[in-house]
């Protein structure tokens, strides 16, 4: 565990050219990640936090120390803002040896010490066998892991990671998956990454910021933002893709079109209002071949199949109701079922994965 | 034939110097602020390419001789820029000046902003990084810069005839006493000299293409 954790406050109100960016989080854990689509200004986030562009309004806090306030006209330079940066592409110095890339962050004074501090940062990495090597030599895992150590010599108070794997081959993706997650313990410092995976964000952060073209939506622990999104924008982006409206609210179920949903718990007096929407996570529907004469099972017809090697992404579509539902399903699973294209089965929803959109 | 030739290798090599100088300083201070009076600054610099060498001569002239304040200030230092050789030096560092500005900063401006972000974050001061990051990698660009330089102040004629007059030993260089020779009829000498600086020019055309060859075919990290 980290001992004293950096609590960071992020308020930053930024207008660059046409691209209008807000966001309001706040974020005290060991791996949080910002995530959301292409364009929706994520790298900005984290380059304003560096100090690298300044928001026309706001305040950023690290810990004590307040590193920008445009009220109180504190904007302290990159130099003092005590943080590591790892941009996407790494910008490793291309003219520097391995060991001067990293050493270049350290006090130079006492000499020892720089020594010191870039063998040890050098062998934590499993860098010291290129220690003399051009960043140009170095696979790509060796370089992030340069660009890590460079980022960590100063010993900071926050990890800044711009699409850490972005630049990275799958197969090399799941190690570095595994190296990241370590950081925060091995090394005591929190860390800040920007990703458009939502699979990344998963597996890596436990704290999600959601971004949407320039917008925050949500912020707070990731298990509440994947199963309690606020709004269906937000529940898209996290990969709740059946958002579907409820055209009324009965004693004990939902009125879907023609159909019952029933959830659990059942949805409060307040929540009777007539725009009611809820969203179901694809993986929280099960596909069946056989009516399993349960709660919220329905009749559909498989209208089309995706497949992503380990499981698939399917369409069905229920008799006479819209939307078409998306169904995630493992692969094996699919391949017991049995079911294709054109074929109709049936399927049934968890009443507690059904989510109520407050 | 060997006294112009010397002296034009002082003056232009003196120039390039100055230029290098001031052009390198120039190229990190308008990197690093903003501001109207930086643009100012920015075009004044770039104002000899389009001036006729003449004008910019006669300006100079004005500004530098006795009569000025400055002139006045400089000549009570010992110093008279006006008929000298050292003031042919001013004339071709004011006209080589823009060559290792817009060199020099085309190479800086083409190294990647991440590094020079990352950097900052690693808490150096924008001068040190400027020592340790970006004259390292554009130190190509700022060279071949400093080359044409050399080359143009080698060539240098309107502004240092304008400043530097036609004193045949002190202030008369390659150009000038071509220039000269050609006027008193000694073509032989014209041809001599002409191909001199031919000669020179080719050497300092083929080293600005090997420096610049090499910033566009350097290896480019996948």
């Amino acid at each position: 565990m980290i001992n004293t954790p950096h609590k960071l406050a992020v308020t930053i109100d930024l207008m660059i050219e046409n691209f209008h960016l807000q966001a309001n989080f706040q974020a005290q854990d060991e791996i949080i990640a910002i995530f959301g689509p292409s364009g929706a200004g994520k790298s900005t986030i984290l380059r304003a936090i560096a100090g690298l562009v300044t928001p026309q309004q706001g305040i950023i806090r690290l810990g004590e120390q307040t590193l920008f306030n445009a009220q109180q006209k504190i904007n302290l330079p990159p130099q003092k803002r005590n943080l590591g940066y790892v941009p996407q592409n790494y910008a490793l110095f291309p003219h520097l040896s391995v060991a001067e890339n990293i050493a270049y962050g350290v006090p130079r004074h006492p000499r020892h010490a720089n020594r010191q501090r870039t063998r040890e940062l050098l062998e934590l990495m499993q860098l010291t066998a290129f220690a003399n090597r051009r960043p140009d030599e170095l696979s790509g895992g060796q370089q992030q892991r340069v660009a890590l150590a460079r980022a960590l010599a100063p010993q900071p108070a926050i990890l800044l990671m711009d699409e850490p794997l972005a630049a990275l081959e799958d197969s090399l993706r799941q190690k570095l998956r595994a190296e990241l997650r370590a950081i925060p313990q091995r090394f005591h410092v929190p860390v800040l990454l920007v990703t458009h995976s939502l699979s990344e964000a998963n597996s890596l952060a436990s704290q999600l910021v959601i971004l949407d073209q320039g917008q925050m939506c949500q912020a707070g622990p990731k298990d509440e933002i994947m199963q309690r999104p606020i709004t269906p924008a937000a529940a898209r982006i996290v990969g709740m893709s059946n958002i579907l409206p409820i055209h009324a609210v009965r004693e004990n179920f939902l009125q879907w079109g023609e159909y019952r949903l029933t959830v659990s718990p059942a949805p409060q007096q307040e929540q009777a209002h007539a725009a009611l929407v809820v969203g179901i996570r694809p993986e929280a529907i099960r596909l069946l071949n056989a009516d399993p004469a349960r709660t919220n099972s329905f009749p559909v017809q498989l209208l089309d199949d995706e497949d992503f090697g380990h499981e698939h992404r399917l369409t069905v579509r229920i008799p006479q109701q819209q939307p078409d539902l998306e169904i995630r399903i493992p692969a094996p699973e699919l391949t017991r079922l049995g079911l294709r294209p054109g074929d109709k089965g049936y399927i049934q929803i968890d009443p507690a994965s059904i989510h109520i959109f407050p | 034939m060997t006294l112009p030739l010397l002296l034009s290798l002082r003056v232009a090599a003196l120039s390039a110097l100055i230029a290098a100088i001031f052009g390198i300083a120039l190229a990190f201070l308008l990197a690093n602020k903003q501001g109207v009076l930086w643009h100012l600054l920015d075009g004044l610099i770039h104002l000899p390419m389009v001036l006729p060498p003449t004008v910019l001569g006669y300006y100079l002239l004005i500004a530098l001789s006795q009569r000025s304040p400055l002139g006045a200030w400089l000549s009570n230092l010992g110093i008279h820029l006006t008929f000298t050789w050292q003031g042919a030096v001013v004339a071709a560092s004011v006209v080589a000046l823009p060559l290792v500005t817009q060199s020099a900063r085309a190479a800086i401006e083409s190294i990647p902003a991440d590094l020079l972000h990352v950097a900052s974050t690693l808490g150096r001061a924008p001068f040190a990084i400027f020592l340790t990051i970006t004259l390292p990698l554009a130190w190509r660009g700022v060279l071949a810069g400093v080359v044409m330089a050399f080359a143009r102040a080698l060539g240098e004629f309107g502004a240092t005839l304008m400043i530097a007059g036609n004193i045949p030993g002190r202030t008369q260089t390659l150009p000038i006493a071509i220039y000269d020779a050609v006027q008193a009829g000694e073509a032989a000498r014209a041809n001599q000299l002409s191909l001199l600086l031919t000669g020179a020019a080719i050497v300092l055309l083929v080293s600005i293409r090997l420096l610049t060859n090499r910033i566009a075919s350097r290896p480019q990290r996948s």
